[in-house]
């Protein structure tokens, strides 16, 4: 967190190769959450997310974690471009849209195993505020504080988010006759799968 | 699963935890490279398409004015940020606009003054004239002004500041043509500094009376910066007639700031342009003056600024200043006034004499007083004396050396004591905190010098060698201007445990003097003894020096590993008070002593990494960058990675030479690069590094300093690698009879040059004598060292190749052996020094005919230096030699050729390239070539060969592969059989001679 201060405050005044450094370490999870959200402007959303991190630096102060204001800056983002798409159709509600509904041509990201694009399908399906709870949850590894911050929720209510989105997941993949999510028992399994993705995102070297 | 908390640990970004690098890459991978670039080229435009004027990258917008823009850019030559100004120029006169502008930014690129915003660098665009000038940190005096009043004194020390820079560049001919609170600035010291010199008025060509602009524009001139020429409010009557600005006129502008700075309002109304040029022509000052606190001392001085007439103004800014410093001091002097209840215990005793003094004398030339009984006339000559005493041949030329370097410090010391008094006392440019600082930091060196001067005055030979020394490493006295080093130090305690304190700063000045003259053993008891009362104080920043100089005296006598162990928690310490100078010292102190003397691979970690961090913590010092990269280099040497240890070296002799120039320092550097360069095959470089090494030490510490031995025996230990072993076995004796006498039989630094010298009398045959040196060695090592020291496997190693060669093979090899786990255990397996260890096994398995286990140890020292060194190290190049032989040796000639083929690839590679290996490779390829009937082959390589023919391990084999192509292509058979002849009776090696006997014996086999 102190090194980050650092380099946000060095890339203020100027160095752009602390700039660089940030970016380079922030990029791969803060494009992992943002490209399954939206149809295209993803590297718009990631842009504009370093550049508020830069000229609101103040707000990470007493954050439990720098990723956890990034993304919380990224979810703002998100949550605007979901409100200003959304005035012709129904009203965005967090807890209620999902991308599915919200933007329709999210590129199908990875083709190589059908269950997991059934997984992308199922997340894509299930309210947006889910399907960020999840992915922060298994992609990110992050605690329940660390999403708290970034949904701008109390810890304790995440907790209890946390149980209902799997459920949900759970329910949306059964109801597309998914045969893969019962040989991904609830347990390891879903780790396991989520740090597969996680591999398999990762940028190459 | 529990949902409630993830299982495993929180993963953190990927920065921390790199992919794999084999990650297979899907279409997604390239859109997210795609992203990725995209974000980076808007992100970072510069890195791809980056606004640069010559050697400037302009970073961002500063501010604009009427004059121009001002960026701040960075300047790619010098590596620091600068800010620079863009002048934009009318078509008009642009070309000869643009050569005065140029004009004058160069003249005031001569102008160095810290109260001037320096100009670097000037050149032009094709619009705009540029100014390259230094990046100043802080804000404008006239936004200081805005934030509300101020005391007067404080801005009469702005102004004092700024009134010298305006005098500095007065007495370099340039003008200012526009002085005005927005052009001086205010840096994040709370130091002024004049900008803008000479710039106004020049954008638009030759001046012009203002009353040729009668329009709203000029008057809208009176608030705008960068008007025509020069600020209205603040301009002379004789500017407003049109007349050139000069020194006198910049006066002028002066005063009217400073009025304004005191009396809250500019001294001259003027609700248009026309009001205000008919009031400052006639001298109607505002009235009445607005009510102030301000001496009528010093209003009636500004008045005098204030004239009308040129010729009524002070003479100079220089005799203005003056006027104003008097007026300042006339209060200052009364100590109700002076304010110093702030100052500690240290300076007050130090500025005792200050206030009292007659006002004639200058009120901080008070240094050279505070030095009496230090370092005076007297104390010289009692030093000298003392010194002389000593019957050594050098003794009288040492102790005149050692004054003059003691003088040189002394003057140093008065320097910064006026320096600083003046800073604040005069100048106004520093704070109260910031000159108790001072003279606290300027205290401890005179303690450092004083505690110097008594040990040296102690008639003892060891005083007389670590004289000079002892004098170089006293701590730098111009570091006390640093404002950064003195405000970092920790402040110090509650008064009633100061006397106590200081007392045991006092000691450990001593113990640090003692220790720098080379008398450890006195040093020891008494540092011992001042950590005692360190702990018993419960001062942490004392426990912390005084665990380095502890530390510090340990490594002295040789007790590394308890000298670690207390740099270890002095850095403990240091970190949790922050006390940073001790931090690096404590972090320098380990690497040293694990890289040069522990020699514990393992253990170089973190400490090469807190080192480093450790030193920009003090805001990177270059007195300091030279210890810092020295420690590093080291350890780069021990972990066998010697291109980042030269480099290391090289910066680190760089800087010493820029900081300190040629003196001991630089010895101790050239001494270790020597070392690197001699192990990375650079002999020649390594000579002249360690021969200039040695010469210093020789003059400046006389002959029998142990430093000297240990030069002796770095230049004895390269001298080996060459063709005459007796160079080098004098240098090693002359070595240990310095050590013997200065440090004692059982010192590890014996046992190290004891084992130098075994191995140099193994190379004239003495062997008996080697043998009996190598285990004299092996007794002190495992004794002072400990069994696990890498010098005992070393000596295991060489103790093993003497017996062999004595025909002890049996136990010889088992010194080998036990040598190579030794190294193993000690570097790990992948380092060079066990694969070295290994080769030389290999050699002496294969010396006696025992060539299938030779083959299995260099088998797999091979496939150690393939993997752990990378495939162009040279060692792999000998092992490959080493495996070529024992293959012709068991008449694997295909097996053989292949080796040297890959020996071959191997030096051809090799940077620096060595043409004479390269030609051994290829003499022994040739050999097997012809062996195996390719000699149109084996001849072109073997004639390549014959260029090195006078080389004992070239030549023979190029002529015995030269003549085997030819036999084998059946011609001039005779003279052939003659060479391998003569080759066979002139060679020592019995390897080649079983080799011509095999072809004399009949047919190579086809």
């Amino acid at each position: 967190m102190e090194r980050e201060c650092e380099l946000v405050d060095a890339w203020r005044s100027g160095d752009e190769q602390a700039g660089e450094a940030l970016v380079e370490a922030y990029f791969p999870a803060l494009h992992r959450f943002v490209r399954n959200k939206i149809d295209h402007g993803v590297e718009d959303l990631i842009q504009s997310t370093f550049l508020a991190c830069l000229e609101g630096r103040d707000r990470f102060e007493g954050r439990s974690s720098f990723r956890a204001y990034l993304f919380g800056i990224a979810r703002h983002l998100l949550y605007e471009r979901y409100r200003k798409k959304a005035t012709h159709g129904a009203d965005f509600v967090a807890e209620r849209s999902s991308v599915a509904d919200l933007e329709t041509g999210v590129s199908t990201l990875v083709r190589r195993r059908s269950d997991e694009e059934q997984l992308y399908r199922a997340l894509r399906c299930i309210p947006v505020e889910q399907q960020l709870i999840l992915e922060l949850y298994f992609w990110e590894s992050m605690t329940a504080r660390e999403i708290g911050e970034v949904l701008d929720q109390p810890e304790g209510s995440i907790r209890t988010k946390i149980r209902r989105a799997r459920l949900q997941l759970r329910e949306r993949l059964e109801a597309e006759g998914s045969e893969t999510f019962d040989s991904i028992p609830v347990g390891g399994g879903i780790e396991a799968w989520a740090n597969s993705i996680r591999e398999r995102w990762k940028p190459p070297a | 699963m529990d949902i409630d908390e993830p299982t495993t640990a929180p993963l953190s970004t990927e920065a921390e935890h790199p992919g794999p690098s084999g990650t297979p890459q899907g279409p997604s991978d390239l859109d997210a490279e795609a992203v990725r670039a995209a974000v980076f080229r808007d992100l970072f435009p510069r890195r791809f398409d980056r606004v640069l004027l010559g050697r400037y990258t302009l970073l961002h917008k500063l501010g604009e004015g009427g004059m121009g823009v001002v960026y701040a850019a960075y300047d790619d030559v010098l590596d620091r940020k600068v800010a620079v100004k863009f002048i934009h120029t009318r078509q008009a006169h642009r070309s000869t606009a643009q050569a005065r502008l140029l004009r004058e930014a160069r003249a005031m690129a001569r102008v160095s003054h810290p109260a001037v915003v320096t100009v670097f660098d000037a050149g032009r665009t094709d619009e705009h004239v540029f100014i390259a000038m230094e990046f100043v940190e802080g804000r404008s005096l006239s936004k200081w002004m805005e934030e509300g009043s101020h005391p007067w004194r404080d801005a009469l020390s702005l102004f004092i500041a700024a009134g010298r820079g305006l005098a500095a560049a007065h007495g370099n001919g340039v003008v200012h043509r526009d002085f005005k609170p927005g052009n001086v600035l205010i840096d994040s010291h709370g130091r002024a500094k004049v900008a803008d010199f000479g710039l106004a008025g020049l954008e638009a060509g030759e001046p012009r009376p203002i009353e040729s602009t009668k329009n709203s524009e000029a008057e809208s001139a009176l608030t705008r910066t960068g008007a025509v020429m020069g600020t209205p409010a603040y301009m002379a009557p004789e500017q407003f007639a049109g007349e050139a600005a000069t020194p006198a006129s910049d006066q002028f502008s002066f005063c009217v700031a400073l009025f304004e700075a005191l009396f809250g309002a500019r001294p001259f109304d003027g609700q248009s342009l026309r009001a205000l040029e008919a009031n400052v022509k006639a001298g109607r000052l505002l009235s009445p003056l607005p009510p102030a606190e301000v001496p009528t001392r010093l209003k009636d001085i500004v008045m005098r600024g204030l004239s009308s007439s040129p010729s009524e103004r002070f003479e100079s800014m220089e005799q203005l200043v003056a006027a104003l410093e008097q007026s300042r001091r006339g209060r200052w002097q009364r100590p109700s006034t002076v304010g110093l209840a702030g100052v500690g215990l240290g300076s007050l005793a130090l500025l005792g004499g200050l206030a009292l003094q007659e006002p004639t004398t200058s009120p901080c030339s008070g240094g050279r007083q505070q030095l009496e009984g230090v370092w005076d006339p007297e104390q010289r000559q009692r030093m000298v004396d003392a010194l002389s005493a000593v019957d050594r041949p050098y003794a009288e030329g040492t102790a005149t050396g050692v004054a003059e370097g003691l003088s040189t410090y002394a003057d140093a010391w008065v320097a910064g004591f006026e320096d600083a008094c003046l800073a604040t006392r005069v100048r106004g440019e520093s704070s109260e905190t910031l000159l108790d600082r001072r003279m606290g930091c300027l205290q401890g060196r005179r303690r450092e010098l004083s505690a110097l001067v008594d040990v040296l005055a102690e008639p003892d030979p060891r005083v007389l060698r670590g004289a000079v020394e002892a004098v170089e490493s006293l701590p730098a006295v111009q570091r006390c201007d640093d404002i950064d080093y003195v405000l970092a130090e920790v402040p110090p305690p509650g008064a009633e445990r100061a006397p106590a304190i200081t007392a045991a700063e006092v000691e450990i000045s001593e113990v640090r003097a003692r220790r720098r003259a080379g008398l450890y053993d006195a040093a020891a008891t008494k540092s011992a003894k001042v950590l005692e009362q360190a702990r018993t104080l419960e001062y942490r920043p004392l426990v912390a020096a005084a665990l380095v100089e502890h530390a510090a005296v340990l490594e002295g006598q040789g007790n590394y590993a308890e000298a670690r162990e207390h740099y270890q928690r002095a850095y403990a310490v240091a970190d949790e008070v922050g006390a940073d100078e001790h931090r690096l010292d404590a972090a320098l102190g380990v690497v040293t002593v694990t890289a040069q003397h522990l020699r514990e691979t393992d253990a170089l970690q973190p400490w090469d990494a807190l080192a480093p961090a450790a030193w920009r913590r003090i805001g990177e010092p270059p007195l300091r960058e030279a210890d810092l990269r020295l420690a590093l280099g080291t350890g780069s040497y021990l972990r066998g990675n010697l291109d980042d240890a030269i480099e290391q070296l090289r910066r680190a002799l760089e800087v010493v030479m820029r900081t300190r120039g040629s003196g001991l320092h630089a010895a101790r550097v050239r001494g270790q690069l020597g070392t690197v360069l001699s192990d990375n095959s650079e002999r020649e470089a390594a000579e002249v590094q360690l021969r200039q090494a040695l010469d210093i030490r020789l003059a400046e510490q006389g002959p029998d300093h142990p430093d000297v031995a240990a030069a002796h025996r770095e230049l004895g230990t390269l001298l080996m690698l060459g063709d005459d072993p007796a160079p080098a076995a004098a240098s090693l004796r002359e070595a240990l009879r310095i050590q013997l006498e200065a440090l004692g039989s059982e010192h590890p630094e014996v046992a190290i040059t004891r084992n130098q010298l075994g191995r140099v009398l193994q190379l004239q045959g003495e062997l008996e004598a080697a043998l009996s040196e190598l285990r004299k060695a092996q007794q002190i090592a495992g004794q002072s060292l400990g069994g696990e020291h890498l010098v005992v496997g070393r000596l295991h190693k060489d103790m093993g190749s003497v017996l062999i060669e004595m025909g002890r093979i049996e136990e010889g090899l088992d010194e080998h052996r036990r040598s190579l786990e030794h190294m193993r255990a000690a570097f790990g397996p992948e380092h060079r020094a066990p694969v070295i260890v290994q080769l030389s096994f290999g050699q002496a398995l294969a010396a006696h005919g025992r060539h299938a286990e030779a083959l299995q140890e260099l088998g797999e020292a091979r496939d150690v230096a393939r993997s752990g060194l990378g495939p162009d190290d040279m060692l792999l190049g000998f092992i490959l030699h080493g495996i070529g032989r024992s293959h012709e040796a068991t008449g694997q000639l295909q097996q053989a050729g292949d080796a040297y083929r890959e020996a071959l690839r191997v030096r051809r590679a090799v940077e620096p390239s060595d043409p004479a290996a390269i030609a051994q490779s290829r003499a022994f390829l040739a050999h097997t070539m012809a062996r195996s009937g390719r000699g149109e082959e084996a001849l072109e390589h073997a004639e390549a060969a014959m260029a090195y023919l006078d080389d004992p391990d070239i030549g023979p084999m190029a002529r015995v592969a030269k003549a085997e192509a030819r036999l084998g292509m059946g011609r001039e058979s005779d003279d052939a059989l003659a060479v391998l002849r003569e080759v066979r009776a002139a060679t020592k090696d019995p390897w080649l001679r079983a080799r011509i006997d095999e072809s004399l014996a009949g047919p190579p086999p086809q």
